[in-house]
């Protein structure tokens, strides 16, 4: 069952359309993540799920009831702000048992209930400090506790992490997510960090300029992007353009103007001129051997090499001039890549598999 | 740790003294920026209140001469006699009522400045302060002609027009409390809207997401936050009100007559300086205690915001 349903949803503001046309649903439990650059519609399409602001076209359902007439405080959804927008004049108990007041539940009961809540995000000892007393880490457990305590029917997250440090970030994702599973409430979340709706998310629809560009899994998403904008904008992609040439035993291959040759399995697309996608990380990269290279190998010189930890960057260039970025893990162990320098002439080559065709948008 | 604990730690003054940290000291460079005007203070108000205080514990013999023991015969006598009794509940009533009257006007005015359109907030802001850009005299004529009791007062000639009154405004209390209202409004609305800006909209939306109605909302969360600017608009209006000479004097005339009033009479009239500083002081204390209390009711309902801004 879809506990969220949004249907040809659009808003307006004068000429200019924010969210034109959105269609998606949320599963029972699960947690969707509406991810895309500032200024997309992410917001937008939150509030009007909320009731903060009325669509100007379309229909929304929560829990299979429709709500667009309703008005917000009727709703009966968490919503989680993005700078948590606490009380301030209310001690953090109070501010907790603010909506079981709102719902008339007597004031010393609702106390009660504000404390066991406080107890889950682990805040028991701070019921009596004012919001401004909190780190920004505890504010957020307390806007968690104030939404949860109602019992919503969906909750919707607000770039909940974005004003916490790194550190924070990480362990307040992994709390929000532990609690999100332990009580099955189903969660819309707005972000515009992609590693946060990758680890975060059962579905991530990633939206553009008002519409939705693609929704799927984050394996889909980051694996099958459909677009050259979602391959770029999730994760990093080395784009080519060419025409498909020829079909070879059950494959085929796309020819770029500057003669690399990409082989693909499979029956070629009806187009005729196509955009690749290629993920760094699936390139591999040995000492250039000279002679004429198969499809999917490039000669290339080594440009700068960027550490990075867990990984390291290689940019190398093509002959062309054009960049190539190359992504290793750094635990594979020694291999070819030890004894690289900028400078050095490597061919780079990947797998068959590893090209995606995507739709050029950019 | 040896080592950084036998370190001085450059920091604390040097980081923290900042721009205006004379020599080393903090607590010096706060006397010097404090210097002017609190040797102003001192100059315009400090020795004027001291020596009118003085004056009042004097009385006056027959050739114009001081007493010279003090005497708290001035303020038996603002005690012991009727009239002086009627004037100052007069005061405090005509006050209390302008603060009120005020509030209520003030608070959809300071919404609409901060949440209405643009435009329409600096409209409003130019009508509110328009009464501060007109001579005292003159504005307070105006509203004699306006409240006239009789046919020739404009607000009765128009009801009659409409078949209805007269009312008797002028010379009465209420003349006094419409004046006041007029000229003291911008201190209701400025210090109240400026306090309703400072709300951040996403905290009225959360009560909203929680359940609360557009009521709901303004009675639990934006009324209460507003309670510092509500304090400092009353404060203002209310001292204001009751200090004020030219409203009372011109519209409420001979029968409803403020403490402001009194002064003036005794000592322009009546030469009776000791008894008109009585009264001044006993005005001052009014002053003071609504004063001091709105401070103290701020910081009950804000104890420890209170705190982190000092
Ligand atoms: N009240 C408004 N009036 C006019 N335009 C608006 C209003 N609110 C939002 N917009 C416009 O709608 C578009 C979408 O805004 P929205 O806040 O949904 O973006 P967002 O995806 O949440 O971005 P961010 O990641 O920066 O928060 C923007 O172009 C914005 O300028
Ligand atoms: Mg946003």
């Amino acid at each position: 069952m879809m506990d969220i349903e949004v249907t040809n949803v659009a808003k307006r503001y004068g000429t200019s359309l924010a969210v034109s046309d959105v269609s998606f649903g949320v599963e029972q439990g699960h947690v969707l993540s509406l991810l895309g650059p500032s200024g997309c519609g992410k917001t937008t399409v939150m509030r009007m799920i909320a009731g903060l602001i009325a669509p100007s076209a379309g229909s929304i359902a929560i829990k299979g009831k429709p709500v667009t007439q309703i008005p917000v405080h009727k709703r009966n959804v968490g919503m989680l702000f993005q700078n948590y927008a606490l009380f301030p004049h209310l001690d953090v108990a109070h501010n907790i048992a603010f909506g079981l007041e709102m719902r008339k539940v007597p004031k010393a009961e609702a106390l009660k209930k504000a404390e066991a809540v406080l107890a889950m995000v682990r805040l028991e000892a701070f019921g009596a400090r004012y919001p401004h007393q909190l780190s920004g880490g505890q504010q957020q457990r307390v806007a968690l506790a104030r939404a949860l305590v109602i019992e919503p029917s969906v909750l919707l997250l607000d770039e909940p992490f974005g004003a916490l440090d790194k550190k924070l970030r990480e362990n307040m994702q992994l709390e929000m997510r532990q609690l999100q599973q332990r009580l099955g409430i189903t969660t819309l979340m707005v972000t515009h960090d992609q590693d946060e709706a990758l680890t975060l998310s059962d579905r991530i629809a990633v939206m553009r300029a008002g519409v939705i560009e693609q929704f799927g899994t984050p394996t889909e998403i980051y694996e099958r992007p459909v677009s050259r904008f979602v391959a770029s904008f999730i994760g990093t992609s080395n784009f080519f353009t060419g025409r498909v040439t020829a079909k070879v035993n059950g494959g085929y291959t796309v020819e770029c103007p500057d003669g690399v040759r990409l082989g693909f399995n499979g029956t070629p697309p009806a187009e005729a001129s196509v955009t690749v996608a290629l993920r760094p990380e699936g390139i591999q990269v040995s000492p250039d051997a000279g002679g004429d290279p198969a499809p999917n190998r490039m000669r290339t010189t080594v440009e700068q090499i960027v550490y990075r930890g867990l990984s390291t960057h290689y940019y190398l260039r093509r002959p062309t001039g054009e960049p190539l970025v190359v992504v290793r893990q750094n635990d594979s162990g020694a291999d070819v890549f030890a004894g690289l320098q900028p400078g050095s002439a490597v061919l780079a080559s990947w797998a068959a598999e590893r090209n995606l065709i995507v739709r050029d948008d950019a | 740790m040896a080592v950084a604990e036998t370190l001085p730690a450059p920091q604390a003054s040097a980081g923290r003294g900042g721009l205006f940290a004379f020599g080393n000291s903090r607590a010096l460079g706060a006397v010097m920026l404090l210097a002017p005007a609190v040797l102003f203070f001192v100059v315009v108000f400090v020795i004027p209140v001291g020596l009118m205080i003085r004056y009042s514990f004097y009385q006056q013999t027959s050739t114009g001469d001081l007493t010279s023991a003090a005497t708290l015969a001035n303020y038996v006598r603002l005690g012991s006699v009727d009239l002086y009794r009627t004037v100052v509940m007069t005061t405090l009533r005509v006050s209390l009522w302008t603060t009120f009257i005020a509030m209520l006007l003030a608070y959809p005015l300071a919404l609409v400045m901060v949440r209405g359109h643009p435009l329409v907030g600096r409209a409003l802001t130019v009508i509110v302060l328009a009464p501060l850009l007109i001579n005292v005299v003159v504005r307070t004529y105006a509203w004699r002609v306006i409240l006239a009791n009789g046919e020739n007062g404009v607000l009765n000639w128009t009801l009659a027009h409409f078949g209805l009154g007269p009312v008797r405004l002028l010379y009465t209390e209420w003349a006094i409390i419409i004046g006041s209202v007029h000229v003291f409004l911008p201190m209701m609305v400025l210090p109240l809207s400026a306090a309703l800006g400072k709300i951040n909209p996403a905290v009225e939306e959360a009560a909203a997401t929680l359940g609360a109605s557009s009521f709901a909302v303004f009675r639990r969360v934006t009324l209460p936050l507003s309670v510092p600017g509500l304090a400092v608009g009353a404060t203002l209006v209310f001292s204001l009100t009751a200090s004020s000479f030219v409203t009372p004097a011109l519209l409420g005339g001979n029968f409803a007559k403020m403490l402001g009033t009194l002064v003036e009479e005794q000592i322009l009239v009546v030469f009776d300086w000791p008894f008109g500083a009585a009264i001044a002081t006993l005005l001052t204390i009014i002053v003071m205690v609504v004063n001091l209390a709105s401070v103290w009711l701020i910081e009950r309902r804000f104890p420890s915001r209170a705190a982190e801004a000092g």
